[in-house]
Formats: C-alpha cells, structure tokens, sequence
C-alpha cells in the first residue's frame, strides 16, 4: 500500500460557534470572492500540518480561538489541535475524530527541531513516521566530502504539495532563484524519488564523521607527540626496562624483610616468660595493697572508738567530781536574779539526768575494760599491717626486677632488628614510589600509541567505506528516468490544456525545473503560462506518486489558478509577468481554463483506477461557467461577499465581511 | 526512760552546769570589761565546747586558731555524725541557767534591754575548784573560743552553716 495524507475536515474552534470545512478523497473546490477567506483555509491547512507561523486576518482573531484538523495517514485516523495564537506551544495529536478526543490522551509534540524537550519529540518526526517515510540527514551541500547534514523535516516535503498564491506561477517557484538554498531542495527531491539511495546518504554520513574522528585523532596524536618529545619523556620500551628492574629489586627487598620477621617471632620466648611473671607479681602486688588498705580503715575505726572510750572515762571522773563540788539540787526554790520571781526547779526540768554514783563507776570499769581489748585490738592490727608492708616493698622490689628484664630483653634482641627492618621499609617504599611514576609515564606513552592504532582502523575503515559507497553509487536507479517521466506528464498537461508551439519540453536535470520551448521556467516571461506549467509540473509530481513508490504525502494544495487569468489579475502581481506575452499565448482563454479543471479530474480520476488515493484541493476566484454544474458536487466551500443566492459571506460566516 | 544499760553521759546534769562555770567564767567580758554573753552565744558555745571537731573547723575558716586541740578530741566516732539538736532546743540552756541561778552562781546585768550573763563571786569559787583532766580540756577548748568570743550570735551561726555545708 502506498503511504498517503488524507485531510478530512477543518475545524476552526471559535468564540459564537465553529467553522467547518470537509473534504474528499480526489479533487476539492473552494472558490468564491476575494477576502472571503478561500486562501485561509490552506493556510490553515499548512499550519496544522506544522508550518511556523499563520497570517490571521482581523475577523479569525475575534472569533476564533484554536484550530483542528481531522486527517487520515495510513488508515489511521488523527485529530492535531494547535493554537493559532502562539505557534511555539506544543502540537497535540488525538489519534481519533475530533469529536471523540475527550476520551483519548494528547501526544504532544515540539512544532520545530529547536525545542528538544516536548513529551513526545517533534511534530515533523511524529508525521514522517506516521507516513513511513525514512527520517534521514541530508547533505546542505552534497558536493563536498565533509558537508554538514540536516535533519530532513516535514516540512520540505510539504514544499512539494503546497502551491501558495504568492508561489502560484511565480519565478521562485519551489525557492528557484535562490541557489545557495536550492541545493537542499534538490536533495530533497531526490530523496522524495528515492534516487538519493538512503544507503548512500548514511554511508556518506557515516564516511564523513569517520572522517573528522580521523582529522581530529591525527590533530591530538601530533599534539600528544610534541609534548612528549618536549618534555623529554622516556620510549615504551625502555620505560618498561625500567619497571621490570623495579619490580626485582622490590621483591628481593620484600623477601629479606619476611626472613627478618621470622626471626624476631623464634628469639622472643624468653620475653613471653618474663612477661607472664610481671602479670603475676603485679596481681599479687595489688592483693596486698587491697588488704593493707582494709587493715587501715579498719585500725582507723578502733582509734575513733578508743578515743571515745577514753574521753567518755575522762567524763564520768569530771562528773563524779562536779556532783561532789555542785552538791545536789532537790525542788529549791529561790528568787529569780533578773525579777525576783520565784522560781521552782523541778528534777526533770531539760531533760538532764543524774545518774546514781554507783552506776557511773559501774560504767567506769566497763569502759576502761573495752579500752584496754580495744588497745589490743590495735596492736595485733598494727602488726598485720607491718608485715604486709614488708610483703609489698617485696614485690615491688620483684616487680621491678622483672621489669628491667624484660626491658633489656627486648632492647637485647629487637633493636638490631628494627634498625635494620626500618631501612628496609624505607627503600621499599622509594622502589614502589619509583615504579608508580614508571606506570603514569607508560600509561601516557599508552595512549599516544592507542591514539596512533585507532588512526589506522579509522583509514581503515573509510577506505572499505569508499568502496562501498563507489558500489552503491553504480547501482542507483538514474535521476534521469525520474526527469524524463516528469518531462513526459507536462508535455501531456500542456497538450491537454492546449498551449501553443509545444516544442523542446523537458525537466532540467541541473534544479529539476521544467523547460518549455527551450527556455527555463524562471526565464518564461508569461505569468500565466508559469501558471500552467506550475500546475502541470506540480500535479505531474503527484500522478508520479500515484505510479511510483515516492516519498509524497499524495495530496496537492492549489491556490489561486487563476492568478494571471483574465480579470482576476492583483494588482501586486501584475509586475511579475508580461501581460502583452499572457494575451499572446492566449492565457485567459475560458478553454484553456477549463481544460485545466479537466486535466486535473483526470489525474483523481487515473489514481481512482488505479487504487491509489489522491487527494487535490483548488482555491479559486472562480471556476469555468460551462464546468459549473459538473463541479458543483466537489464544491466543498463556496463563498459570496453579497451572500448572492444565500451563500455564506465566508469561512467566518457570522459576520459581516463587507464591513470588515 | 533509763532501762537501757546505758548512760547518756553528756547528759549528766552537774557535768552541764560545770561547763557553764567554765564558759561563764573565761568568756563573759572582754578586755575592757564589757559583758559579752548573752543566751544564744552561751548556747553557741556549748555546742562548740562539746563538739570539738566543729570548733576546730571553725577556727580554721576564720584563721584564729592558736592553741591545738588534741587529736583524741576530734577524731572519734562522735565527730562523724552531725547532731545539732542542742542549737536549736532553748529549754535545755534555759534550765541549766535556772539552776545556775538557784545555786546562787549567776550574775544577770542588763544593757539596751538585753541579758548578759556572768558569774557571782560564789561561781568564781566552784570555777577554781573544778580540776581534773576533763575540766583542765574544757578550758583549753574555752581558751580557744577566746579568739571569736567578740563574734555576735548570728556570724557565729553563719559560719556554722558554712562548716556544716562542707561536713556533708
């Protein structure tokens, strides 16, 4: 099946009501008065067909809101939906009808190639895939071995399928005129006729960053060199020598140093004895710290008690004395020294207590007594106390002992050891220095060799890629098939429409512009017959894509057909062509207008036959009175500024166009 | 009450009222004969005269110590508790002047409204007679009181709570 752009319906989403036009598989008509907004409808067209920006006339701003357009790619059915206002916003695509996209979730895209971060990539890539057509980077200028390439959008395509009125007949046609540009077009229309093989251009991609990978690498790797050779760095070779040493010399060390340690480990039994003496004198040592410790608090305690005893004997004596010296006092009474009051003492009065003489001494005897055990108590404690004394200056003295053993021990057998380990340590240490700065120099010398080996697989690589590409290039279908195909459907437009002296009618094989009597397009001075053979060669482009497997959308927009006909001519294109050539050939002629319309029938018509879909749609001021009637049923829009016969004032047809 | 085999010695009424002599006799008047010991010092000094160890600790905190106490004074078991019931418990020093004054020993002088307490002449005689070698360290921790003896009622009880403070 042939890949194919159906528009559907256009639907101007508007602020009063919305503005529809549908559309048919094969030729549509749109015609009416000027400023009725014909010319609108294709440019809105275009625009949701990604186009950067639209031209809005005064009445679309005030009434309409945002643009729709139903189309089918493929069989598939899509609504895209995009803001007339800011042309930069994403594009949505439903893929559904219009009227059923509340319940389909938007795929938004990125109108131009600039805006990298839409959700779902760019609009042009969304529409090349939908339409199968292969998405490549073509050459901006295709003679030069390592030309930029740009990414092959949409929109250079839609060129070919869209004829606006400033293009219609125009010398600039399809951008003729301006060369520098032209060539990407040219490019493009090789690889709309897949004569441009999309082998060919990724090999010659491919070939071309081979090789400026190739031009950089030699770049880096004479940079690299002239470092090395200025900054004096030592040869793969002889680097390597180096490290080899290093290691040996490492490994030799290493080995000495285990012997050195092996024998520190033999000679250090004696230390583990002398070391499991020191522990036990020192636990020992501090047991008896422990219970001189005790002793002493315990001494400390009999002292305190002694001394309580003693003063208590002192005290009961110092009574006995004063009972004798006071005398004893029973309920006296006598006047107060202060008042003269009487006082009386009562025996309990304070809570004293006279205790009988017979207790105290009782109390006496029994005091001295546990003074004396106590005194005893002390001595044979003091006693203890000594000896653990002297049992501790002992094991101080041992302990001390043991200690300087052990201490002349270690300094006897590990000195040596260590002063000699130390050196070791130390030249090992500036051996794997030595070594790791080794390593960094070759890993540099490295890579300038790698640099080196990847040149050569690259030159590798682009020579079997010449020949590759040299094969490709033999076996490509000729664009010259392609130009005498085109060539051969214009003489047949031309004949049909019945132009005169038709004679030297080819394609050129330079811009792939037509030639008509031996003159270029750009160089005829007729406006009108530019006309005919922009239709003639635009619409031979379309039945090609009707026979051919081409890279076209297969619709054609057509505005305005009779731009230099007849009455109709603007005033702002009539300096564009020789209106004395246009009566000459007869342009305005009604036939040849006519037979315009019929050829056109005819290419819908052969592509109908043949299964293909097509689909052309024709702006025009207006249409042939005798074909009138035929063309009514393909009518999709007509439009009068008079509404004569009750035909809407325009596309926007709730408003007053004559005031507008 | 006594059922205990047990004798509150520092209890012993007559023992009480010859420290009293002792007090009354070597510290009621200054150098200048002015009468010095009203009933809270006199309460003061009994309890620094019986708990030695908390006089010397504050003879230490004001730097007047002199004389030294003997170290079987302070190091016992008693200096290790703190009882203070006698600082606070103005019955006991109240009842001991009663009975000073029925012995006939007391001598009261009022100055500005205030009791200072003395010995008569008869008190003086009793002093002389109390010997012996409790009586002779009661007067040696007096003598030692002589230092602070000036102090009113309330620094003293200041620089109690500050040796109290440190003993806890």
């Amino acid at each position: 099946m042939k890949s194919y752009l159906r528009i559907e319906r256009l639907i101007l989403v508007g602020i009063r009501k919305n503005y529809e036009v549908k559309f048919e598989n094969g030729l549509n008509i749109i015609h009416g008065d000027s400023d009725t907004g014909k010319s609108s409808i294709l440019e809105f067209i275009n625009y949701l067909l990604g186009s950067s920006k639209i031209e809005l006339a005064d009445e679309m701003i005030s009434s309409v809101s945002y643009a729709a357009l139903e189309v089918i790619i493929n069989d598939t059915p899509y609504t895209i939906v995009r803001d007339i206002f800011k042309p930069l916003d994403y594009i949505e695509v439903y893929q559904c009808g219009f009227e059923k996209r509340e319940s389909f979730i938007s795929r938004k895209y990125a109108p131009n190639f600039s805006a990298s971060s839409a959700p779902d990539g760019i609009f042009s890539d969304f529409l090349m895939d939908a339409l199968d057509f292969p998405r490549l980077n073509l050459k901006v200028s295709p003679t030069q071995a390592n030309s930029q390439f740009r990414r092959l959008s949409f929109r250079n395509i839609m060129k070919f399928a869209y004829v606006n009125q400033d293009d219609m007949g125009s010398k600039n046609l399809l951008g003729l005129g301006d060369w520098a540009k032209y060539t990407y077009t040219k490019e493009v229309f090789k690889y709309m006729y897949n004569v441009l093989d999309t082998d060919i251009s990724d090999v010659e991609m491919l070939l071309s960053a081979k090789r400026s990978e190739l031009q950089s690498l030699k770049k880096k790797y004479e940079n690299v060199s002239d470092f090395l050779r200025e900054t004096g760095y030592e040869s793969i070779p002889s680097l390597d020598d180096a490290i080899e040493q290093c290691d040996v010399l490492h490994e030799s060390i290493s080995h000495e140093l285990n012997s050195i340690n092996a024998n520190m480990l033999a000679n250090s039994d004696n230390y583990k004895e002398l070391k499991t003496y020191h522990s036990e004198f020192n636990l020992k040592l501090k047991v008896t710290l422990k219970s001189i410790d005790d002793l002493e608090r315990k001494r400390e305690q009999y002292l305190r008690l002694r001394n309580d005893y003693s003063n208590d004997i002192e005290k009961i004596k110092a009574i006995h004395l004063a009972n004798k010296k006071i005398g004893l006092l029973k309920n006296v009474k006598c006047n107060c020294p202060v008042c003269d009051n009487l006082i009386i003492l009562e025996s309990t009065d304070g809570g004293y207590v006279k205790s009988k003489s017979e207790a105290l001494d009782e109390e006496l005897m029994s005091l001295i007594k546990r003074e004396k055990s106590l005194e005893e108590l002390i001595y044979s404690l003091s006693g203890e106390q000594k000896e653990l004394l002297i049992a501790k200056a002992k094991l101080e003295l041992d302990l001390l002992k043991v200690s300087e053993m052990i201490d002349t021990e270690t300094a006897g057998f590990v000195t040596p050891y260590l002063t000699q380990r130390d050196s070791l340590l130390k030249e090992m240490t500036s051996v794997s220095k030595k070594r790791e700065s080794l390593v960094a120099s070759l890993r540099v010398r490295n890579h300038q060799q790698d640099l080196l080996s990847k040149q050569n697989t690259i030159s590798d690589n682009i020579s079997t890629i010449t020949d590759k590409l040299e094969l490709l290039r033999e076996k490509a279908p000729s664009i010259d098939g392609v130009l005498s195909y085109l060539a051969d459907e214009l003489m047949r437009f031309l004949t049909n429409v019945k132009i005169k002296n038709r004679k030297e009618i080819g394609i050129n094989n330079k811009h792939f512009s037509p030639i008509v009597r031996g003159r270029e397009y750009f160089n005829i001075t007729s406006g009108g017959l530019r006309t005919i053979i922009t239709i003639g060669h635009m619409s031979s482009i379309l039945k090609s894509s009707v026979d051919n497997e081409v890279n076209h959308p297969r619709f054609l927009l057509l505005d305005t057909i009779g731009k230099y006909l007849g009455k109709n001519l603007k005033d702002k294109y009539v300096e564009h062509t020789d209106l004395r050539d246009d009566v000459q050939e007869g342009v305005s002629d009604p036939e040849k207008y006519e037979n315009i319309y019929n050829s056109l029938i005819e290419i819908c018509n052969y592509a109908e036959k043949k299964k293909c879909p097509c689909q052309i749609i024709v702006v025009d001021n207006d249409v042939p009175d005798s074909l009138s009637e035929r063309l009514k049923t393909i009518t999709v829009a007509h439009y009068s500024s008079k509404k004569e016969n009750d035909l809407p004032v325009g596309l926007i047809d709730d408003i007053n166009y004559g005031d507008a | 009450m006594n059922a205990l085999p047990f004798i509150p010695l520092d209890e012993e009424v007559n023992l009480n009222i010859a420290i009293l002599i002792i007090i009354l006799s070597t510290l009621s008047k200054n150098k200048n004969g002015n009468f010095l010991l009203d009933k809270n010092k006199i309460q003061v000094f009994m309890y620094l005269i019986k708990n030695p160890s908390k006089l010397e600790d504050i003879l230490l905190l004001t730097g007047k110590k002199t004389a030294p106490i003997a170290m079987e004074e302070t190091f016992t078991m008693k200096s290790l508790s703190l009882n203070v019931d006698m600082l606070f418990d103005s019955m006991k020093i109240k009842s001991l002047l009663k009975k000073l004054a029925l012995l006939g020993m007391l001598n009261v002088s009022k100055v500005d409204g205030v009791s200072f307490f003395s010995l008569t002449e008869y008190g003086e005689e009793i002093y002389k007679e109390l010997d012996g070698e409790f009586f002779l360290k009661i007067n040696k921790l007096a003598k030692n009181i002589d230092k602070i003896k000036s102090l009113t009622s309330g620094k003293l009880n200041s620089l109690l709570n500050e040796v109290f403070k440190v003993s806890k």
